[in-house]
């Protein structure tokens, strides 16, 4: 019984798996940067990367998207492959996925407004201007930021940025999100805030999300399951708690106050 | 066990030496062939292929042409004016003053106008996009559009380059009237030419061949300042120091390009003078 449990557990898993990635290998020059990684991410699930500056945490999603061509591995994305395919295919996958930068990424000679319109205004069914009006509208109220709809991004702050940043990506409803240090050079009650807005846009949106991080109190918040990255290798895989009692040195580094 | 290694004369070191430097010039120059081949071959689907990004085409002419403008008007009179003080002692020598009007107007058509104006552009809009695109692939603008599969290259390098295109030439033509405005200017200073005894005077002596090659080799001006401001941001580095390293190699490189481009020009109208 335990047994067939177990495989019915095991199916469920390959069903939902959303991101797949397999022996992921990836160098800059003679540095190895990632040495040959495995991990997946579910359906609905936030799954938290961690790792030391210059682990690969970063290069790993942006292998996934596309933007880094990994030397070795394959990664699945909903099912199709965006390793070694055509540009159209790639693009075709990326439709289904956002991605907040750590800078946000904001393009600073349009509006906020013009910055969620971009995207919208390519998409392959066109939407009327009151569609996108409405989307934008939506979105902004969703990350808390409707009464900057017409402001630049250098009238914006630090905060301000990633959830515009964040409304860009979600304008265009996309069914994984991969965060890239979001927390990253804000305080720690903005950070909180951040947090638990993406935690509340998971809900929203029925995301599935990769978030990179080393601020443990995002990733305490945000967390469904953590992977350790280090010197290219995963060392360790689990949930919060699990991993904060670990007997390893270096995961318990992450998790020493 | 002693080991031993091989030893090397100095030629062979220097050779090791500079042999990497060499490789980077050959990549470097492939690499800029082929963002300049992937330029040419975008023009035939920018206005064909959806999304046509006709917006922010306009935008950039614009804005190129905008900040430019008073630039070149001002800069063109000066020169008109110059010229004209320039020459006039050497040909009142000649007792030929009476051709100064046609001269000056034949040097700006054929050469100071189209030159001026491309230099300027060089230091204005192409050290401008190598800026503006250098901080955008710095800020990761560029990567963000990427992910978000629009085509960042039809966006930020075609739109700029076609703009480019076709803004300088008709900047050239206005550095001319402001270059022949200066020159009517000093004209009379010394003497008192009217309106039209000037006009028939500058332009009796201009011909198609005059006018039409500069204008074509103009937009060659406008297009190399548009690649060359675009490759040098497009490749710039990820540190913010990259930013300046962009917008002096863009003004640099698409001066050094203007002449180039100049010299071909003039050896091409020669010939055709010649068969004509």
């Amino acid at each position: 019984m335990a047994v067939a449990d177990n495989k019915i557990i095991m199916a469920d898993e390959i069903n939902n798996k959303v991101i797949d990635v397999k022996g992921l290998v990836k160098s800059f020059g003679t540095a190895e940067i990632l040495k040959g990684i495995d991990f997946h991410v579910n359906k609905k699930e936030n799954l938290v990367i961690i790792g030391k500056s210059g682990s690969g945490k970063s290069v790993a999603i942006k292998c996934i998207v596309g933007l880094v061509i990994p030397d070795a591995g394959q990664i699945e994305v909903l099912g199709k492959s965006t390793v070694g395919v055509s540009h159209d295919a790639l693009n075709e996958s990326r439709k289904s996925i956002g991605f907040l930068f750590q800078s946000a990424a904001l393009y600073d000679s349009m509006t906020v407004r013009e910055n969620l319109e971009f995207p919208l205004r390519r998409m392959d069914k066109p939407l009327t201007q009151a569609e996108i009006n409405s989307r934008i509208k939506e979105t902004l109220e969703n990350v808390g930021l409707s009464d900057a709809i017409d402001k630049y991004p250098s009238e914006l702050s630090g905060g301000m940025k990633k959830r515009a940043g964040l409304a860009r990506t979600l304008v265009m409803r996309p069914e994984i999100m991969l965060y890239d240090e979001p927390t990253t050079g804000l305080d720690s009650i903005t950070s909180n805030e951040i947090s638990r807005l993406m935690l509340d846009l998971k809900e929203r949106y029925n995301t599935t999300s990769i978030i990179i991080t080393h601020d443990m109190p995002c990733a305490r918040i945000t967390a469904d399951r953590i992977i350790v990255l280090n010197e290219g290798k995963i060392i360790a895989e689990g949930c919060f708690d699990d991993l904060s009692t670990a007997s390893d040195p270096f995961v318990k580094s992450f998790f020493v106050i | 066990m002693e080991t031993t290694l091989p030893k090397i004369s100095k030629i062979e070191a220097s050779g090791m030496a500079i042999m990497p430097l060499i490789s980077k010039q050959f990549y470097d120059f492939g690499d800029a062939s082929k963002f300049t081949l992937k330029v040419l071959l975008g023009f035939f689907t920018f206005f064909t292929k959806k999304p046509i990004e006709s917006k922010e085409f306009l935008k950039q002419c614009y804005l190129l042409g905008n900040k430019t403008l008073v630039l070149v008007l001002v800069t063109g009179f000066i020169m008109g004016v110059v010229l004209t003080l320039q020459s006039r002692p050497v040909l009142a020598e000649f007792g030929a003053d009476s051709w100064l009007p046609s001269m000056v107007s034949l040097s700006f058509l054929r050469e100071i106008g189209p030159v001026i104006t491309a230099l300027i552009c060089a230091g204005r809009i192409g050290s401008g996009i190598g800026a503006e695109v250098s901080s955008m692939k710095v800020t990761e603008q560029i990567e963000a559009m990427e992910v978000s599969a629009t085509n960042p290259f039809r966006f930020i390098v075609m739109s700029r380059v076609i703009a480019c295109t076709i803004v300088v030439p008709l900047l050239v033509v206005f550095s001319d009237v402001a270059g022949l405005a200066g020159s009517f200017v000093g004209v009379n200073i010394y003497d008192d030419m009217s309106i039209p005894l000037f006009f028939i005077k500058s332009f009796e002596s201009v011909g198609f061949m005059d006018v039409f090659p500069p204008i074509i080799k103009s937009v060659f001006f406008g297009l190399s300042i548009g690649i060359v401001g675009s490759y040098q941001g497009y490749n710039a580095g990820k540190g913010t120091e990259s930013v300046g390293v962009a917008a002096n190699a863009a003004f640099v490189i698409s001066s050094l390009v203007v002449f180039f481009i100049d010299l071909i020009a003039v050896q091409i109208v020669t010939l055709i003078h010649l068969f004509a």
